[in-house]
């Protein structure tokens, strides 16, 4: 897992590129919390997702629970599909996971 | 018969049921390729095959259907077209599959060769190499069992937060129940922790499933095996829950919630009294999460599935029981018709009710017990289809096949015994009738011809017609191969209907070539003997240059009929009450004579008599006032001449042995109430010997009318 994070204007963009797994969930939770810090609008771009698990799904969701709790924005920019399927296999429905398709 | 051979017997069944609908599905799919449903049913049917053909461990049928499941892939993703070939390999799949099915019973062997060779053909019109790609998760894997619709176990899953730490992906647990049957997975993912207070490596998740299976509990709690220490784990089969009465309304969503503990009574009361949709309300005034609510959802469809699954319900018998219910049924009417007599007799007020309310309740029961053997006639008409498809081919003719009235309800022995004569009467129109493309548009047709086979109810009956738009029967050659074969004598005169009947003679065939589709070795006499055998009657109306329709008239059942018992001398004789339009008194004004005939005038209409008495050489003297029966069949009345009309009678048909089956004018025999036996007329037979009315065929009725009464 390869985590990318920029800041710009209070936008916040984190990117998660090649597979999100158990193995560096723990690794990457200090690099995201200081990126859900650092803006007031976050950017998730999750084009590049390679193998995604079900604590890689979590993390994620974790990070959302942040944002919430923080009264931020969280905008998801970009989706692979197999991050998409791994929300199906989890089940996560369609419209409950707040993930927004948004524009840069 | 062991557990798994049963199972293997129900795969065996229903894989021929889904290798009918494959041939039914691709032969709309012919017609037309844009059928995005016909295509989704064709590749379902083969999913299906191929999965349960897995399970059963007949791996070649399962390799065989997944080469040609990818092909169908790609075209219900639009990637590929339908094309000739694809149709073709299809077809040759289905048979192939029908042989894999049923090697080891008789002498049927699988073509390894053409097996391989279709295999082939089928990659290759896949132009990428293929991939196994998983179902789409919108579309969850059918059930593969083969026990029907199985039950709904409602499967709560909590696992503690170790659970990531041994090793185990609840992902891939949720897969396996997918596996099991229909499922549908909600995850709980509100009560997540933020990122900075929780560990990233513990499980927060839980998740809610609906499982639709057949596999049993024990197929649930295997696949918890390894984390049922770490987890909570809750299984409740919700299928009590569903009520059979399809008339039921349907679990309301917040009963399921407060059954599951989502939601107090209380919280559910207060956002009612709103009137909007709850599952909205709740969400909205933030009571329950999103995801309780969706997966209380989820589960309220799979109820709902299942009470449909419910109402279409059926069961599978072999038809060996069902005759014995009929024979049985038989025995009853008969000892019915008995007991009534007795009542009758005695004049015993106190016997008549009771036996008046067994009559009532046998005839119901007869109602319904003949019912279950119904069967629409349309799972025949799907195979003609192949057969016009296979020999227009063969014969480079372009010929569509129109079936109408496929629903139209037959006693299944009927239908199983009329496939044959069918087949053969329908490839008589494609050989012998239609003709070739350029001879029609020649003619000033259309190229295509064009059969039509419909059925529809008449009366008691149920009529079948073969109407093409070819050639029609050429009297001119029939009569004179008739009168060459010495069928009939060089000078007779015969009107069009007596000539077109002298193709049911054994030993005519028109053809003048014997082709490979219709020179079989079978004449259009055995469709003959298997219609008369089965009480029905054929018509032909044909006219040169427009074409050929063929009538058959066929009863709806062969156990049990509505007659008219008659007397005539010492005798009592059935007439079936289908054919009956009226019965009168012969008084003397009726009488006229026509050409020598005994004509009576009914309503104005001369109508030819009978006299039973004469047809079965009874003694006379005749009573001084006759009464006659008149009769309809085909399209010919005739007026009987009887002693006396009895009544009604439901006449239980008890089938003549061998012996009997040169008597024309007798198609069974009936055991009355006082365990006589009365005759069954043969109308079409009685009409055929008055008319020609030759001593020998009354001298052999009579002589048959003895010994069956001796």
């Amino acid at each position: 897992m390869k985590i990318t994070t920029s800041q710009v204007d209070g936008t916040s963009t984190i990117k998660i590129t090649g597979d999100l797994v158990i193995g560096g969930v723990a690794e990457a939770k200090p690099e995201i919390v200081a990126a859900l810090a650092a803006g007031r609008d976050i950017r998730l771009d999750l084009g590049e997702v390679d193998d995604c698990d079900t604590a890689g799904v979590q993390l994620l969701l974790m990070a959302r629970a942040s944002v919430r709790g923080q009264g931020k924005r969280l905008t998801t920019i970009a989706r692979s599909a197999s991050f998409q399927a791994a929300l199906d296999r989890i089940g996560i429905p369609a419209g409950g996971f707040d993930f927004q398709e948004g524009t840069h | 018969m062991d557990g798994v051979d049963r199972h293997l017997e129900t795969f065996r069944q229903e894989a021929d049921e889904l290798l009918g609908e494959i041939e039914a599905v691709i032969l709309l799919i012919e017609e037309n390729p844009d059928d995005d449903d016909a295509i989704n049913r064709l590749f379902r049917a083969v999913h299906t095959l191929k999965g349960s053909g897995g399970m059963f461990g007949l791996t070649d049928i399962a390799n065989f259907s997944h080469g040609l499941e990818s092909v169908l892939d790609k075209v219900r993703g639009k990637q590929l077209a339908v094309s000739h070939e694809l149709i073709d390999l299809t077809l040759a799949y289905r048979d192939q599959v029908g042989v894999m099915l049923h090697v080891g019973e008789g002498d049927v062997a699988v073509d390894v060769a053409l097996v391989e060779d279709i295999k082939r053909r089928l990659k290759a019109l896949c132009p990428t190499p293929e991939r196994i790609e998983p179902p789409p998760p919108s579309q969850p894997a059918r059930p593969v069992s083969s026990d029907g619709p199985g039950i709904t176990y409602r499967i709560r899953f909590a696992p503690q937060p170790v659970l990531f730490g041994t090793g185990t992906d609840p992902a891939l647990l949720l897969r396996e129940l997918r596996e099991l049957g229909e499922c549908s997975v909600t995850a709980h993912f509100d009560e997540v922790p933020a990122l900075e207070l929780a560990d990233p490596e513990d499980c927060h998740l839980a998740w809610d499933i609906v499982l639709t299976t057949a596999a049993g509990l024990d197929a649930i709690r295997d696949v918890f095996v390894f984390v049922e220490d770490i987890s909570k784990i809750d299984i409740a089969d919700i299928s009590s829950d569903i009520v059979l009465d399809p008339d039921a309304p349907q679990p309301r969503l917040g009963d399921i919630l407060l059954q599951r503990g989502d939601l107090a009574t209380a919280d559910l009361h207060a956002p009612l009294s709103q009137q909007s949709r709850l599952g909205e309300l709740l969400v909205d005034s933030g009571t329950l999460s999103s995801a309780k609510v969706s997966s209380a959802l989820s589960e309220q469809q799979a109820v709902a599935k299942q009470q449909v699954a419910a109402k279409n319900d059926s069961v599978r018998v072999p038809s060996d029981k069902l005759d014995a219910l009929i024979n049985l049924l038989g025995e009853l009417v008969t000892n019915q018709a008995r007991l009534s007599q007795i009542a009758r007799n005695t004049g015993d007020m106190v016997l008549a009710a009771p036996v008046e309310e067994a009559d009532r309740l046998t005839d119901e029961l007869r109602d319904i017990v003949l019912n279950i053997r119904m069967m629409p006639i349309g799972t025949t008409f799907s195979r003609f289809k192949r057969l016009v498809r296979d020999l227009s081919g063969e014969l480079d003719k372009q010929i569509e096949l129109v079936t109408e009235g496929a629903e139209t309800e037959l006693d299944k022995t009927v239908i199983d015994r009329l496939g044959d004569p069918l087949v053969h009467l329908i490839r008589n129109s494609i050989d012998h009738g239609i003709e070739h493309p350029d001879e029609r548009t020649r003619a000033g047709k259309p190229a295509k011809g064009t059969i039509r086979l419909t059925a529809a109810h008449k009366g008691a009956c149920v009529v079948i017609s073969i109407i093409d738009d070819g050639w029609g029967l050429d009297t001119a050659a029939i009569l004179k191969k008739a009168k060459d074969k010495g069928l009939v004598a060089a000078d007779a005169d015969l009107s069009e209907k007596e000539i077109f009947s002298l193709i049911f003679l054994p030993g005519f065939s028109t053809a003048t070539t014997v082709t490979d589709v219709s020179g079989r070795g079978v004449g259009m006499d055995v469709v003959k003997r298997e219609i008369d055998s089965l009480r029905g009657t054929i018509d032909i109306h044909s006219e040169r240059g427009v074409g050929t329709r063929i009538d058959l008239s066929l009863p709806l059942t062969l156990a049990i009929i509505e007659g008219l018992l008659v007397h005539v001398a010492e005798d009592r004789y059935v007439i079936p009450l289908s054919a009956i339009e009226e019965c009168l008194e012969l008084t003397h004004d009726r009488f006229a004579t026509s050409g020598g005939r005994n004509v009576i005038q009914v309503r104005g209409v001369p109508v030819p008599l009978v006299r039973l008495r004469d047809v079965f050489s009874l003694p006379d003297p005749r009573p001084s006032l006759e009464q006659a029966v008149v009769v309809n069949v085909g399209d010919l009345r005739v007026g009987l001449a009887v002693d006396e009309v009895i009544g009604n009678h439901q006449t239980v048909i008890k089938s003549l042995g061998k012996l009997y089956r040169k008597a024309d004018c007798i198609s069974g025999a009936t055991i009355m109430g006082d365990g006589n036996v009365a005759l069954i007329l043969d109308l079409a037979g009685i009409i055929r010997s008055a008319r020609s009315d030759e001593s020998v065929v009354i001298a052999r009725n009579a002589q048959a009318r003895r010994s069956i009464m001796a």
